[in-house]
């Protein structure tokens, strides 16, 4: 069982950046709740894991709604009609 | 402004005898919050014009004689995590202060369609992460009964807003206890139904397999006439039941009728274990046969529900990016800085922590060890209520350890605080309904909440036992 968390990496996955008091105190509050998740090791002992989740939901039907506009206001950025967000691709040097 | 257990059926009744308008309680009750808020904090918008105007439409529709429903002119205010068209909907985080939502939740749509008027949206812990509705960005929401206390959370504005009536009724949500333990802190009443009994179209997700929307209101008549207007099958929620009904006339007899009973003992304050042996005493002078029975492990369902809570509201709140809704970053560089940045600005120090804690249950050892092992408890627990049930009607356990605490009192380990929702999650980890009412008060003063939970689909019989405890009792009053 893992129980030393690697919290740089956790935060890298969280996209999270983190001061290095808040990597201290994350890291030991982590290691507690380990502690706390203990209590499954006897409970689930025996039991089976299995995770296939047979799912019945069903679908709802799809509707199409042009809420573009209503959606474009809610961004903190747009442009001509689009979503803006920083440089992501820089041409490469020829 | 009265403060009888059944609120709303005596505005309502006022409203047909053409004692008042709605326009008049609407505005009583905006005065109310001006006057009230300010020490409390149960309020992060208020839509005073607007609910004026619905006030003034439903008068013209009493004048014209139309036929309307019981809850036409009361009212209502919603936890800030569920979305009502053109209103801030901030779910208490700086990442969400100023988004205004697109469209209305099923649950609030129901009761506009009822005439009930919103008169805004609720304070409560940021993304519904937390117990005391102090990690908001809006600040801290404190108990009415006692503005030196925690409202409890997350759902803290909701219930403090019925406790000092600045709300006929509100709505929350639970998904560890949030209606139930800030109910209980507050000496309100509180549902937590059935899993699928009411639609979560709308409701900001946080854990989607453990939360419902439910109601807070001051009486268990009130939040029985209430859950009936929200509940039902919706085509924009796949998890709704399709065939759920309810009906609750609050005349039936609980001759005969089995309850566990487990105070906690040992768990919780001696306060809260008496107030639930006495429900229990209560309810066998009805004719109920009362016994004492065991809750299956509540450590494990602890530990299974903050790891599923966690590794689900991980998985939700990765959506909060910067670039479609919500906090942007300024003058980020590169998309990958954007993401971080906004997110590392947008949310508070507990939501941090449990999308930390979920990254680490679902990554690739973590998953194994804890995601699969949380699942398989829930089942495990699930079947053992299942058990519990073949022998009983419902079970009166308590939701908390201890009345509404200090402020200056909350506990510093984030796993302390944790434990204090074992009793809270089972009900969540099983789907099954709950429902918590005042059942006295503590040395102190402070009222003292007790749950009662039944198999799945079970609310009417709750609500006929906790109607038969607030009739003795005497409730809110």
């Amino acid at each position: 069982m893992s129980n030393v968390p690697d919290i740089k990496y956790l935060a890298r996955l969280a996209r999270l950046e983190l001061t290095e008091d808040e990597e201290r105190r994350l890291q030991r509050e982590l290691c507690e709740f380990v502690e706390l998740a203990s209590a499954l090791d006897d409970f689930c002992e025996s039991e089976e894991i299995d995770c296939d989740v047979c799912c019945d939901g069903r679908l709802r039907e799809d509707i199409a709604i042009d809420r573009t506009d209503g959606l474009l206001a809610l961004s903190p950025s747009v442009s001509e009609g689009y979503v803006t967000v920083p440089l992501t691709v820089k041409e490469a040097a020829r | 402004m009265d403060n009888a257990n059944e609120r709303i059926a005596r505005l309502s009744a006022a409203l047909d005898r053409r004692e008042l308008c709605a326009r008049e309680l609407v505005l009583d009750y905006l005065e109310r919050i001006e006057q009230l808020d300010g020490n409390i904090g149960a309020f992060i918008t208020v839509t005073a014009e607007k609910a004026i105007a619905d006030a003034e439409r439903i008068d013209a529709k009493r004048a014209r004689g139309e036929e309307v429903s019981a809850l036409a002119g009361i009212p209502f205010a919603v936890k800030d995590n569920i979305c009502v068209e053109g209103v801030r909907t901030t779910c208490g985080s700086k990442m969400l202060k100023d988004y205004i939502s697109p469209y209305t939740a099923t649950a609030v749509q129901r009761l506009i369609d009822a005439d009930a008027i919103l008169l805004g949206k609720l304070n409560m812990d940021e993304f519904a992460m937390g117990s005391a509705t102090d990690t908001s960005f809006f600040g801290v929401t404190r108990n009415p009964l006692d503005t030196d206390r925690v409202a409890g959370g997350s759902s803290g504005g909701s219930a403090a807003a019925v406790a000092a009536d600045m709300a006929a009724f509100t709505l929350g949500s639970d998904t560890g206890g949030s209606v139930r333990q800030p109910a209980a802190f507050c000496g309100t009443v509180g549902l937590k139904s059935t899993y699928g009994a009411v639609s979560r179209y709308g409701l900001v997700s946080f854990a989607s397999s453990l939360e419902q929307i439910g109601p807070i209101s001051a009486g268990v008549g009130d939040n029985a006439l209430v859950f009936g207007t929200i509940c039902g099958y919706d085509k924009m929620d796949a998890t709704t039941l399709r065939d759920f009904s309810f009906s609750f006339k609050g005349d039936a007899s609980l001759r005969g009728i089995r309850i566990g009973v487990c105070n906690g003992a040992g768990n919780v304050s001696a306060d809260v274990s008496h107030a639930v042996d006495t429900a229990g005493e209560i309810l066998r002078s009805f004719g109920a046969k009362a016994f004492d029975v065991r809750l299956p492990d509540t450590d494990a369902a602890l530990a299974a529900y903050y790891i599923i809570s966690a590794s689900e509201a991980s998985s939700n709140l990765g959506r909060y990016d910067g670039v479609r809704y919500g906090y942007r970053a300024k003058e980020a560089t590169g998309i990958d800085e954007l993401f971080i940045r906004s997110r590392t600005e947008g949310f508070g120090d507990e939501v941090k922590r449990r999308i930390m804690l979920g990254v680490f249950c679902l990554n690739r050892e973590g998953r194994d060890a804890y995601y699969k092992k949380a699942l398989a408890a829930k089942r495990k627990i699930s079947a053992q209520l299942d058990a519990l049930f073949d022998s009983c009607d419902a079970v009166i356990a308590p939701i908390a350890p201890t009345t509404a605490f200090k402020l200056t009192n909350k506990k510093s380990r984030p796993v302390d605080i944790y434990r204090d929702d074992a009793f809270g999650v089972i009900a969540n980890i099983a789907g099954i309904p709950s429902l918590c009412l005042p059942c006295g008060r503590d040395a102190e003063g402070m009222p003292v909440g007790v749950q009662i939970m039944g198999k799945k689909l079970s609310e009417p019989l709750l609500y006929s036992i906790g109607l038969a405890l607030e009739q003795a009792i005497g409730g809110r009053s």
